[in-house]
């Protein structure tokens, strides 16, 4: 698992690593990717750690959350997890069932559900992805993806950029 | 008769004057609109992208610096949905110099480091396609954006009004929290130990206090096509910045980021050279780009 422990271990890599903090969007950009790698990729991108180990979850990789809950990453990935996503970060036109409830969705489905689009947005670090609402309010993917709009975006975007392999 | 011809003729002298009229006097909210419908019509276009970055670090047994820069050239064409970039990016204290190109062209993706091309299989290539399209997501930044006026200036002869842009937070701490870690990767300085805990949350109000992210865009009054863009991110940290214990230490780190874009509309094709045909090819996801350049453990 790749994670702040291992941070010695991107020492060895450093050169390329700052290299790639001045990549354009196109670096990061995803490419073709088998279910395994989609899963892992989305894990990652939602700011979360992805790690496998053969003594958790079967050898299945794993999604581990900031509060150091986790979750099987194809499930995290599919929408399974029962990660407990508030409803109230949804504008209020939001399609709130209860057969289908919001922690079943992905933050992509969650946006495009309420209305929302998808928009790519340019830094120097990388373009990054937002959810923009009919109302105007503008919502992070990752920030979604964990049940929230906003908050600390400081740590979420770099946790993500540090744990990608 | 002639009352006619007259009061024609000041009919259409006033509506040849309105449009010039509110180009004069757009506000921002106008500003977003007409750079939103410029790109409707957008066929092809090209760019080119210099950044520069210098991080200084120091505490009281050394004194470092991280300086380096990168060129980037681009051409698009929105209409074959094709496009190429070419990145030159130079380490200034070693000299190292990392050359690679990006080719989007009939659905596949060809990239090229050094001599070897490597061929990426994909699956979505509206994705790949998005992602050469860098005029969209630049003008998405000045959308998301509280943008004003600020002046008036020729870009190649074309009248331009120059804008400045002041992020969402969001876009704002993006920029500022990755450039926090970025330094820290290149750096002699230890990462501090509370960035190992999950739990650590950095502070908000004094990083912000100690940074600063500075958008400049320079839009046709024509057109309303995005013609420039600079982008400046720098911040500062320190054990009092980041509210830690550690012994003391300060980093600088300053990006600067600058964006041209011309040839709208000229004709572009994306050439593959013939070499491109003895490649890698590559089916995983994102993770093997990284790869590709021998970044990754095996």
């Amino acid at each position: 698992m790749k994670s702040f422990k291992n941070f010695k271990n991107f020492k060895r890599i450093l050169p390329g690593l700052t290299v790639l903090a001045f990549l354009s969007s196109g670096i990061l950009a995803a490419v073709a990717e088998d279910s395994a790698d989609q899963a892992r990729s989305y894990c990652v991108k939602s700011g979360y750690l992805y790690s496998s180990s053969p003594g958790i979850n079967g050898g299945q990789g794993i999604c581990v959350f900031p509060d150091k809950r986790w979750c099987d990453c194809q499930a995290f990935f599919q929408g399974t997890c029962s990660r407990n996503l508030n409803p109230n970060i949804l504008p209020g036109y939001a399609s709130e069932t209860e057969a289908e409830p919001m922690w079943t969705q992905s933050s992509e489905s969650m946006c495009r559900g309420s209305g929302g689009i998808l928009r790519t947005v340019h830094t120097p670090y990388g373009d990054i992805t937002i959810c923009a609402f009919p109302d105007g309010r503008t919502c992070d993917m990752k920030s979604l993806a964990e049940g929230r709009c906003g908050g600390d975006m400081w740590l979420t975007y770099a946790r993500s950029w540090l744990d990608a392999p | 008769m002639k009352d006619i011809s007259i009061i024609v003729a000041a009919i259409s002298l006033l509506l040849l004057c309105l449009p010039a009229a509110f180009a004069e006097d757009a506000n921002a909210d106008q500003l977003k609109q007409m750079i939103t419908a410029s790109a409707d019509n957008l066929t092809t276009y090209t760019y080119t992208r210099s950044t520069e970055t210098t991080i200084d670090y120091s505490n009281k047994s050394l004194q470092d610096k991280f300086s380096a820069a990168k060129a980037t050239e681009g051409k698009v064409n929105l209409t074959a949905q094709s496009g190429w970039w070419s990145n030159i990016l130079t380490n200034n204290a070693s000299g190292e110099v990392l050359t690679w190109q990006g080719y989007f062209s009939n659905g596949t993706e060809y990239w090229k480091e050094g001599d070897n091309w490597t061929k990426f299989i994909i699956e979505n290539p509206e994705e790949i396609m998005a992602d050469y399209d860098e005029l969209v997501s630049q003008m998405a930044l000045l959308i998301y954006s509280n943008l004003s006026i600020t002046g008036t200036e020729a870009v190649d002869g074309e009248d331009c009004y120059i804008i400045a842009a002041d992020p969402i937070p969001v876009i704002k701490e993006t920029i500022l929290g990755t450039q926090i870690y970025a330094a820290y990767l290149a750096s002699p300085i230890p990462m501090p130990d509370e960035f190992d805990s999950q739990n650590f949350s950095l502070d908000n109000t004094s990083i912000k206090a100690n940074s600063n992210v500075s958008i400049t865009a320079w839009v046709s009054k024509q057109t309303s096509l995005l013609r420039r863009m600079e982008i400046d991110s720098s911040i500062t940290i320190s054990p009092s910045i980041l509210k830690i214990e550690e012994q003391d230490f300060t980093i600088k780190s300053a990006l600067k980021e600058r964006t041209d874009y011309g040839n709208f509309g000229d004709t572009v094709q994306i050439v593959l050279a013939p070499e491109s045909q003895n490649n890698t090819p590559r089916t995983k996801g994102a993770d093997w780009r990284w790869a590709v350049f021998g970044l990754v453990e095996p």
